[in-house]
């Protein structure tokens, strides 16, 4: 009798390990399948300026560099600002402080993007319109804005993680030498933990690539690179917030739907990649799943 | 004057100026919604259903319809989850095929939720024709948090020494029998632990459903697995976009209250649960 | 005092000859990954007997006591050759149901592994799953095998506590109770004492005196004396081979291999 319930046990398992391994498998097919008439009949001309679906132009690049400005921005803030406090709740906070402190940041992750979005419209789209003198404060600066703060504490528990993580020898070697608290960490913490510190940034990287309701809200959704393109006090677009905005009224099966894939599934592979090489770094130490 | 010094101090005081920044926008973010929601919060507000679009009456349906999804979604993952942990730590040996499952089962953790919309539009609203379905929206959420519940069932079921299964098949186990008399109470608090987490994640997202699973208005309790719900991410956007009415924006800082409330009472209840696993050693 | 108990208890076993062997170990090599640990082992285990394996450590005393029960089935890359017969069945077979094989020869290890259960529960982790028993069966099970394992004294009044509660000696005495309770036929002990203190040491080698009685027991050990105390035959292994075997009288006084009486003298094997 037990035979035959290890019998079931066994297949249930394998089952559901094959399940949760052809997930992803799944999305990717679809995606790809749903992009080829896309593929097949726009062209080249994806990689255009022009998305104006009416007339059957599908230029995504616009999106593409939103996406990338934004991104950028993002980072930009949020890197040096993340890896700071880190140093300050790793180094300098008093060690009783740290694990309640760590998770009340940790709880800002939790805060629903929308919820991110809401706020983003409430108040720092007006703040910038008023203080920029703009016709709206939905701009692509803003976005950046919200996305900062929103991988903000991805970094910041990450770095704060890799610094803790060092043997407590490099510290009081260093410290024997007679350097200042910053140089300890400037010339023996970070190196060490430069691995991790890529990593951490590498999957914020990922996470600001993704982000969809924050930034759809306060981007401004208009399909052009401004002029010039470097005026981020503009409204823009992203591959991620045009996708949310107008997915569900494109009509299944048509070329503007298979365009918008198209996007998705270029968004997805970035994505992808960016995450696999972030993990591959972190197998590498033995902290293999944290 | 020692230059060094100089520069150490200036170091450390921008280390604190970043943490005390960090602090204020944590202050402000927490704040401003327990500030603005509690002034919609109240009774009528938690039990009566949306009136005009959401700018007046309660959120009551959105409250159910997100709370059905979750526990549906808590159900259909548990079990996949639980099994695919037991799979990989007892049953994979092969480093190659352990590799390739990682990959396949972890990277499915970066993919951005947008695209589980997308896909859930594609693959069940229009292929297989399901609909707009609140069913279908629990699936695609059960995607989304699978891989956080097989790592945390995976952690705990990997933490048992092998000696332990040793001591069991010495004693003429099978190898199901060890599994499920050894393995499985400790894969099980494993996989609670990180049910717990990705419902706290899973309860706040937006575009996984907002195109499969939730109609804005004029739906209340479903009664076959194939209809709409509303829910309460999707019902901050659409009160969002009517950020101009002030009574639809008051309402939106309301249900954001409720939202944050409950993934923070998920989050904790993870917490807790894993520190009283940890505590008995179970 | 403890060391007449002991002499006296020895030699009122009687080692016969024409014994047949319980277990037949034959030609029997074993790889890890390509690493040779045993090789081209040949012993017979006799019945009702004392066999202990003592040796340097790496000598794959351990690999090849794990082998008999078959518990090294599961490590990676484990190759084995040769043949080992329990009760004239070779145990690797491909019929052999090696669940109940281990119901027969029952193993303790070096760590005591004690399952976060009631004392009373880890003696019946093992055998609650082979047999329905009433209430009633399981107490007098409890009971006999904790007496068996000289522990029923200092636990009958706490049984529902926690296994961990107790003393790692007394933990380790838990762990044979439990493999005891399977009523095997063989017992392999792999360095059971080699954690605990010598008071609980004494006290398990002392059961083993009393327990060939009824088991055959192969019991590994690094401690000769410990060996000395014990053993109806030793076995001596260096490096994956057997050095020299016998009865122990034979090879504690006129050991015929100059590496045997070495180790004997300076417990150190040049190998």
């Amino acid at each position: 009798m037990s035979k035959s319930t290890a019998k079931i046990g066994k297949s249930y398992v394998l089952a559901s390990t094959i399940i949760s391994a052809l997930i992803i498998v799944l999305v990717f097919i679809i995606l790809v399948a749903n992009s080829w008439q896309a593929v097949t009949e726009v062209g080249w001309n994806l990689f255009s300026l022009r998305w104006n679906a009416p007339s059957d132009e599908f230029g995504i690049l616009s999106m593409c560099f939103g996406t990338a400005i934004v991104t950028l921005i993002a980072l930009v803030l949020a890197v040096p600002l993340g890896i700071l406090t880190a140093i300050f709740t790793s180094e300098m906070l008093p060690s009783k402080l740290r694990i309640p402190v760590k998770s009340l940041l940790e709880l800002l992750a939790g805060i629903p993007s929308i919820i991110y979005g809401l706020i983003g419209i409430a108040f720092f789209a007006i703040w910038l319109q008023g203080f920029f003198q703009l016709q709206s404060g939905r701009t692509i600066l803003t976005a950046g804005f919200l996305l900062a703060i929103m991988i903000l504490p991805t970094i910041i528990t990450l770095v704060d993680d890799a610094l803790h993580n060092i043997p407590k020898q490099y510290h009081e070697a260093s410290l024997g030498l007679g350097l200042y608290k910053y140089e300890i960490i400037k010339n023996t913490l970070l190196p060490i933990a430069k691995a991790d510190i890529y990593g951490a940034i590498l999957l914020a990287f990922g996470r600001a690539l993704g982000e969809t309701m924050a930034v759809m809200l306060v981007i401004g959704s208009i399909d052009k690179i401004p002029s010039p393109f470097f005026d981020v006090l503009s409204p823009g677009q992203t591959i991620t917030s045009k996708l949310g905005r107008e997915i569900a009224e494109t009509s299944f099966g048509s070329v503007h739907f298979s365009a918008m894939i198209f996007m998705g599934l270029l968004l997805f592979s970035l994505v992808l990649v960016i995450t696999l090489i972030a993990q591959r770094a972190n197998k590498k130490r033995i902290r293999l799943y944290e | 004057m020692n230059s060094r010094k100089i520069i150490n101090g200036l170091f450390m005081n921008a280390t604190r100026l970043a943490f005390i920044f960090c602090a204020v926008v944590l202050v402000f973010l927490f704040g401003t919604i327990i500030w603005k929601g509690s002034a919609a919060i109240s009774i009528e507000f938690l039990t009566q259903p949306t009136e005009s679009f959401g700018a007046s009456g309660g959120i009551v349906y959105q409250i159910t319809g997100s709370i059905l999804m979750i526990i549906t979604t808590a159900l259909i993952t548990f079990p996949i989850a639980l099994g695919t942990a037991i799979y990989r730590s007892e049953y994979l040996k092969n480093p190659r095929a352990q590799n390739i499952a990682d990959t396949l089962i972890f990277s499915l953790n970066g993919i951005p939720s947008v695209i589980f919309g997308i896909f859930g539009l594609i693959f069940f609203v229009n292929i297989l024709g399901t609909g707009v379905s609140w069913f279908v929206g629990s699936i695609i959420l059960a995607m989304m948090i699978l891989p956080t519940l097989v790592l945390c069932a995976y952690q705990s079921i990997n933490s048992i020494p092998s000696i332990y299964r040793e001591s069991a098949l010495a004693l003429g186990m099978t190898k199901w029998k060890v599994i499920t008399t050894v393995l499985l109470p400790k894969g099980v608090n494993g996989a609670i632990t990180g049910l717990l987490i990705g419902i706290a994640r899973a309860i706040g997202e937006t575009a996984p459903i907002m195109f499969i699973a939730t109609a804005f208005s004029g739906v209340q309790f479903p009664s076959t697995l194939l209809q709409p719900v509303s829910a309460l991410p999707t019902h901050i956007l659409s009160l969002a976009q009517q950020a101009t009415n002030p009574a639809a924006l008051q309402n939106a800082w309301g249900t954001s209250l409720v939202l944050v409330f409950l993934v923070i009472l998920f989050s904790l209840s993870g917490l807790l649960v894993r520190l009283r696993f940890k505590k008995n050693n179970i | 005092m403890i060391q007449e108990s002991f002499t006296e208890l020895k030699d009122s076993t009687t080692i016969t000859d024409c014994e047949f062997p319980v277990l037949n170990i034959s030609g029997f090599s074993v790889s890890i990954n390509k690493t040779n640990i045993l090789k081209d082992i040949d012993l017979q285990v006799p019945k009702n007997q004392i066999t202990c394996i003592i040796g340097p450590s790496g000598s794959g005393k351990s690999t090849l006591i794990r082998s008999i029960n078959r518990i090294n089935d599961d490590v990676v890359g484990f190759k084995k050759q040769g043949d080992i017969h329990f009760q004239n069945n070779s145990i690797f077979k491909k019929n052999v149901d090696v669940a109940n094989l281990r119901k027969d020869i029952g193993m303790v290890f070096q760590k005591p592994c004690v399952f976060p259960k009631s004392i009373s529960e880890n003696v019946l982790f093992g055998i609650q799953h082979s047999k329905k028993q009433s209430k009633q069966e399981k107490s007098v099970i409890v009971e006999k095998y904790l007496r068996a394992s000289a522990l029923w004294e200092e636990v009958s009044q706490r049984l529902d506590e926690k296994g961990s509660s107790l003393s790692i000696g007394q933990q380790q005495r838990l762990c044979i109770a439990r493999t005891l309770a399977m009523e095997p036929q063989v017992i392999l002990l792999d360095e059971p004492t080699s954690s605990l203190d010598p008071l609980s040491s004494r006290a398990i080698e002392k059961m083993m005196l009393e327990l060939k009685k009824e088991y055959t027991i192969v019991f590994v050990t690094h401690n000769i004396q410990q060996a000395k105390r014990i053993a109806d035959r030793i076995v001596f292994m260096c490096e994956g081979i057997i050095i020299e075997q016998g009865s122990a009288d034979e090879i504690f006084t006129k050991a015929k291999h100059p590496k045997t009486r070495g180790y004997l003298v300076d417990e150190y094997c040049d190998c």
